[in-house]
């Protein structure tokens, strides 16, 4: 990087230093308060967190605008135009300062502070990673808009009508986020903001050569093409995260992923029509069963392609449908636990719902013949305890980043309910399954443990529950339910509170290991 | 050997033409009025030699380069001040000095220094509280100090007052008075133009009208006075072509020769007002240039 480069950031630096102080506090108060929100009952803190996100994203939009607009590549008048600098050094200053800081910078900040706060290293990544996407997001889209408009309200203005026309067009869907390849909602742009940030690359080499041609109108056409491209990428191109994730690999399996599985008619989950184009969903739903008597197995992923008769069709799993809790058994039993008479063990059966398949036209689709080849991920463990905690107001337990705080005990009305926060890394949506080791879905993996009386209660259900996600941090606030022991109902208040006296709260989680499987072959016991 | 030439130059802004077909040649070593009424095509020429907008057509060399492949060494040998530059207003003097002189390894801080007094900036004053010619003295400063072998002046003299206006030409001397400078400027302050230019290029509707030095062109016009022996009326298409705006009182004519020949010694006007007592002045470049006008609009 020759010294006129540096000059040129040198000079970014000075002229945008007040906007870039705002942005390292807004960084840095952002991770602090997400620290501090488990502390806060009354929920200000985390609307707070929210509106200092919103606000981030805005410094961000904002420095990338000012930053090229200050030396606009296409604007006559620029002051740089006439000096001895060449496009592409004013574009390698300009990309250079905005990567630093919009990119590293946030990442840098949200790793020392996950690490502070004993995030694992996979965490750390991972969270790093959701910032680096959501911040290259924004800036592509502010980079080509501003580099077009050539105002700061006019990127703004137009990156706004591009994100409606967007929304419009997803939400003209049922279920957009399902339907998305990414699933990145809590990227908010969903699938086109994880586009947008892989056509970084397409849309720096055009934007590099918008510095140095300056020739508006093909700019102009060369910028919306590949806005234009990202998006339909983003709409079609499925992009395998979990499969570049290299931690799938070397995890062991435990389930044979081979069961028997059958096809149900494909069907008309949902139509709608944009443009007099009409879209039909349509859902073949391949149901598996995979188990074993010891282990949970949850098939957390599958795609395959299905042998159509006249071609193949790619399905992919759209969501997990569990369809009973935990089989806590096994674990209460490690714990000492031995009096399980009353203990109602859950199903270790599980369904997934395979392929989602959208075609254009309203004409029928032919149901899958039988057998489906392709990848599978499996997720397969046990469950583990992740921490324990007295049954008493203002008991806390700290394992690394993950917090529990027992804020309330109540059980006057003849039942026993425990109000808890739990603090926990916040993963992109795509990270969590892949990165997040602490995956658990809420009230469901809790258990009231009395090793004097070896007798366990388990939750029977979650209410007032409520979790607030930043991109950084995750808090869930809910309300636990525990019904009667593993060895019978609880009659009086006396017992009870007697009974809990001994017992400790025990927050399991479920060990995920990860399988993946290629060219998997399940033949299918029964086509409907 | 130019330093500027163009070949059929052209720019078109939709469908209307803002510079047709120029050649123009700035001659090295000259000081190059390009002069012309609003919206002549002045500034699109000077944006297409200093490659800042394409051209549509033809071909102009800066430096003998294609000014479409004007680059970052060639800029650093041409200076540019226009009074539709953008400025990092935001910056003081001292820090916008700063801040150029890194483009520049030929820059002379004895000569910023010289001028900065000369043009009395307050360097901690940030631009954007500088008045209008303070700007124009502070960008002109910029432009100097590197001692550019070419230097390109867009209506430098725009809006300023005369003591400005003053100051900067006194400044543009001092800078210029060593070394082999090129300028090229545009502007509307003819009479400003006039006190330090040698070459002339009139363009009007996008074409070149004139483009020849100051000397010819003042050699070349005349304002004549006859004072006929007998009243009688004289009408302008009985004149020479190159006789214009011909004005009567009475015995007194009064015409612009534009194509006067001094070895002549007045035989053409003798032989066409017999008897008649003459007088032939030199014409200001003022008045030079609307004469000029008005042939081009007629």
């Amino acid at each position: 990087m020759n010294s006129l480069i540096w000059h040129i950031i040198k000079k970014d630096l000075r002229r945008f230093r007040a906007l870039l102080a705002m942005w390292c506090a807004a960084l840095v108060i952002r991770v602090v308060a997400a620290g501090l929100v488990g502390n806060d009952t009354g929920g200000r803190m985390e609307a707070g967190m929210v509106i200092l996100f919103v606000l981030i994203l805005f410094l961000n939009a904002l420095m990338v605008t000012r930053v090229v607009a200050e030396d606009s590549p296409l604007k006559e008048a620029a002051f740089w135009r006439s000096r001895p600098i060449t496009g592409r050094q004013m574009m390698t200053a300009k990309v250079f300062f905005l990567v630093v800081w919009t990119l590293i910078l946030p990442a840098l900040v949200v790793v020392a502070a996950g690490y502070a706060y004993g995030f694992t290293g996979w965490e750390c990544v991972a969270v790093a990673a959701g910032q680096l996407i959501i911040h290259a997001s924004i800036g592509a889209l502010f980079l080509t808009t501003s580099i077009l408009t050539q105002r700061v309200w006019a990127a703004v203005l137009g990156v706004l009508v591009l994100l409606v026309a967007v929304q419009i067009s997803r939400g003209a869907r049922v279920t957009p986020e399902e339907a998305s390849p990414f699933e990145s909602v809590s990227l908010g742009l969903s699938g086109v903001s994880v586009a947008t940030a892989v056509g970084m690359v397409a849309l720096g080499a055009a934007v590099t050569w918008v510095y140095r041609e300056r020739r508006r109108p093909v700019a102009a056409a060369v910028l919306i093409a590949g806005a234009a491209g990202i998006y339909v990428a983003g709409e079609f191109w499925r992009v395998d995260f979990l499969g570049w994730v290299p931690a799938l690999e070397r995890l062991e399996a435990r389930v044979d992923p081979r069961g028997a599985g059958k096809v149900r008619p494909l069907k008309t989950n949902a139509s709608s029509s944009i443009n007099g184009v009409n879209y039909r969903q349509l859902q073949a739903a391949l149901e598996w069963t995979g188990s074993t008597p010891e282990e949970l197995s949850l098939p957390y992923r599958v795609e395959g392609r299905v042998d159509l008769g006249n071609g193949t069709e790619l399905m992919q799993s759209r969501k997990i449908r569990r369809s009973a809790p935990y089989d806590l058994g096994p674990a209460l039993k490690e714990l000492g636990v031995e009096n399980l008479q009353s203990y109602v063990q859950g199903l270790n059966a599980n369904h997934v719902t395979l392929a989602e398949l959208t075609d254009r036209e309203m004409g029928r689709l032919e149901a899958a013949s039988s057998m489906w080849t392709g990848k599978v991920f499996t997720v397969v463990g046990g469950l583990e305890v992740r921490a324990r905690v007295p049954v008493k107001p203002g008991a806390r337990v700290e394992a690394g980043a993950y917090r529990i705080d027992v804020v309330e005990v109540d059980f006057e009305r003849g039942r026993l309910e425990i109000r808890i926060v739990e603090r926990q890394p916040a993963m992109p949506k795509w990270g969590d399954g892949a990165l997040d080791s602490g995956y658990h879905i809420l009230g469901r993996d809790f258990a009231l443990i009395n090793t004097r009386r070896k007798e366990a209660m388990v939750t029977t259900g979650g209410g007032n529950s409520c979790s607030t996600q930043d991109s950084f941090l995750k808090i869930n606030r809910t309300q636990l339910q525990f019904g009667p022991t593993t060895a019978g109902q609880i009659l009086d208040r006396e017992e009870l509170a007697e009974w809990l006296a001994d017992a400790e709260l025990v927050k399991f989680r479920f060990r995920e290991d990860r399988r993946v499987v290629t060219e998997a072959t399940v033949a299918l016991a029964e086509t409907l | 050997m130019n330093v500027i030439e163009t070949q059929e130059l052209r720019r078109t802004f939709g469908s209307k033409d803002a510079v047709r077909s120029l050649d123009l040649r700035v001659p090295a070593g000259s000081v190059c009025a390009l002069l012309g009424p609003n919206g002549a095509g002045k500034t699109t020429t000077i944006k297409m030699l200093m490659n800042l907008i394409r051209p549509s057509g033809g071909q102009a060399r800066v430096l003998g380069v294609d000014s479409r492949r004007l680059g970052a060494v060639e800029k650093a040998r041409i200076g540019y001040v226009s009074e539709n530059h953008e400025m990092p207003e935001w910056m003081t003097v001292r820090a916008f000095l700063d801040y150029c002189r890194e483009f520049y390894p030929t820059w002379d801080r004895e000569l910023e220094a010289k001028l900065l007094t000369r043009f009395a900036l307050p360097e901690e004053r940030s631009l954007k509280h500088l008045s209008r010619g303070m700007k124009m003295k502070a960008a002109l400063l910029a432009a100097l100090a590197y001692r550019p072998e070419l230097l390109v002046l867009d209506e430098p003299f725009s809006g300023l007052d005369p003591a400005v206006r003053e100051d900067f030409v006194r400044g543009l001397f001092e800078a210029t008075g060593d070394g082999e400078w090129s300028i090229l400027v545009s502007s509307h302050d003819i009479d400003e133009v006039e006190r330090f230019v040698d070459w002339i290029a009139f363009i009007d509707d996008g074409r070149l009208v004139i483009s020849e030095s100051l000397e010819s062109l003042q050699a070349r016009f005349r304002r004549v006075e006859v004072t006929l022996a007998d009243q009688m009326m004289i009408r302008a298409e009985e004149l020479p072509p190159a006789w214009r705006d011909l004005q009567q009182s009475g015995k007194l004519v009064r015409f612009i020769d534009t194509a006067h020949m001094e070895a002549d010694g007045g035989r053409l006007y003798a032989e066409r007002f017999p008897g008649a007592a003459m007088t032939a002045g030199p014409l200001s470049l003022r008045d030079i240039y609307l004469t000029v006008a008005r042939m081009t609009r007629v």
